[in-house]
């Protein structure tokens, strides 16, 4: 797994994801571990709001994610448009979803972490949405997929066995996360809307949405570290054609 | 204190003991701080969009309630008493 330096002495690794280049541009996953020495060295990068920011964290854990984050998607969108770090502005949308205010450039971002993982995605010109989760047991898997899952979805969840239930229900989980985060809505979309296929051998995509769309889009899975599934969803540099390879059963499947 | 009041303050006890299990799982290496009634949720990465859901899941089967979709925003999640209001407003409409 290819690794950057890209500042004095934080780390982070550009993740191989089965995204080719195109000439839309950039389109890449960056993970950094939350450990001291990255934190130490993120923290040098945060503006002054950051840092209040920061200290409004009561858990040293909760604050150590949010300083090594935020300082290395900092580090990492200023390389990538040739500007100091200093000078990159950040902004939210009214969803919450981060984004780059300045420079002024068509670049998009996206942030996730989970345990003592952060991930920042980033491209040109091209919506993208990342999502990474810690693998653990004691989630409500099958109550929250048949809640809130497209039928689809819980159709393909019934077939795995229940010893790996769990595993990809959180396929599942962040594939679609990283698709209502590319679409920069976030949980205000509602989970059942549309429906994601994630299998085992064949690359995942995004089935079917009722909103439309779906087609322009592409998904990935990946493992981001050991421990940890992430998932990327960034628009397709290829025009859309129509909602395409919606199986039968998704059709169907739409409420 | 009333009956009402009693209630709501076992909901938020129950609430705090499942984000704090949550917490632990989130971080086996780190002794996470206790989680309070005002800890914020949201804000410190505490809770995140899977957490939500997992909340939501327990609150459904623990108080006999049913979250809608509707009351999926993040008023509802900030803090432990947030979700405890949340909880008996659902009570309080039999959902």
């Amino acid at each position: 797994m290819p690794s950057r330096q890209v500042s004095a002495r934080m780390t982070v690794t550009r993740l191989s994801i089965a995204s080719a280049p195109t000439p839309a541009g950039l389109c890449a996953v960056w993970s950094v571990s939350v450990c001291p020495l990255n934190e130490m060295q993120a923290t040098a990068l945060l503006t002054a709001a950051e840092h209040v920011q920061a200290a409004k964290f009561r858990s040293a854990r909760d604050r150590a994610r949010f300083v090594t984050t935020r300082g290395a998607t900092r580090m990492i969108v200023a390389t990538h448009l040739g500007v100091r770090a200093a000078d990159v502005a950040f902004s939210h949308n009214r969803y919450g979803a981060l984004g780059v205010a300045w420079p002024r450039a068509p670049v998009q971002i996206s942030v996730a972490h989970s345990g003592a993982l952060g991930l920042i995605a980033i491209a040109d010109g091209r919506r993208i949405g990342v999502d990474v989760e810690l693998i653990r047991g004691n989630l409500p898997s099958r109550q929250i997929a048949s809640r809130w899952f497209h039928p689809f979805e819980q159709d393909r969840l019934s077939r795995y066995p229940p010893s790996q239930y769990d595993a990809y229900f959180l396929r599942h989980w962040v594939a679609k996360e990283a698709y209502t985060k590319g679409l920069g809505l976030g949980l205000h979309k509602r989970l059942s809307e549309f429906a994601v296929d994630v299998p085992p051998s064949s690359p995942a995509r995004v089935v079917c949405d009722e909103a439309g769309g779906a087609d322009a889009w592409e998904l990935h899975l990946f493992d981001a570290a050991p421990g940890y599934i992430g998932a990327v969803a960034h628009e397709s540099a290829q025009p859309a054609t129509g909602e395409r390879g919606m199986s039968r059963a998704a059709s169907k499947g739409r409420r | 204190m009333s009956a009402l009041e009693q209630e709501a303050a076992i909901v938020v006890a129950r609430l705090a003991e499942k984000l704090s299990q949550m917490a632990s799982l989130q971080d086996v290496s780190a002794q996470p701080d206790a989680i309070t009634p005002t800890s914020p949720l949201l804000e410190s990465g505490l809770m995140d969009s899977l957490g939500v859901f997992d909340v939501v899941a327990f609150i459904d089967s623990a108080f006999g309630v049913t979250v809608p979709q509707e009351a999926l925003v993040p008023a509802n999640f900030r803090t432990c008493n947030a979700l405890a209001g949340m909880v008996m407003s659902l009570k309080c409409q039999g959902t």
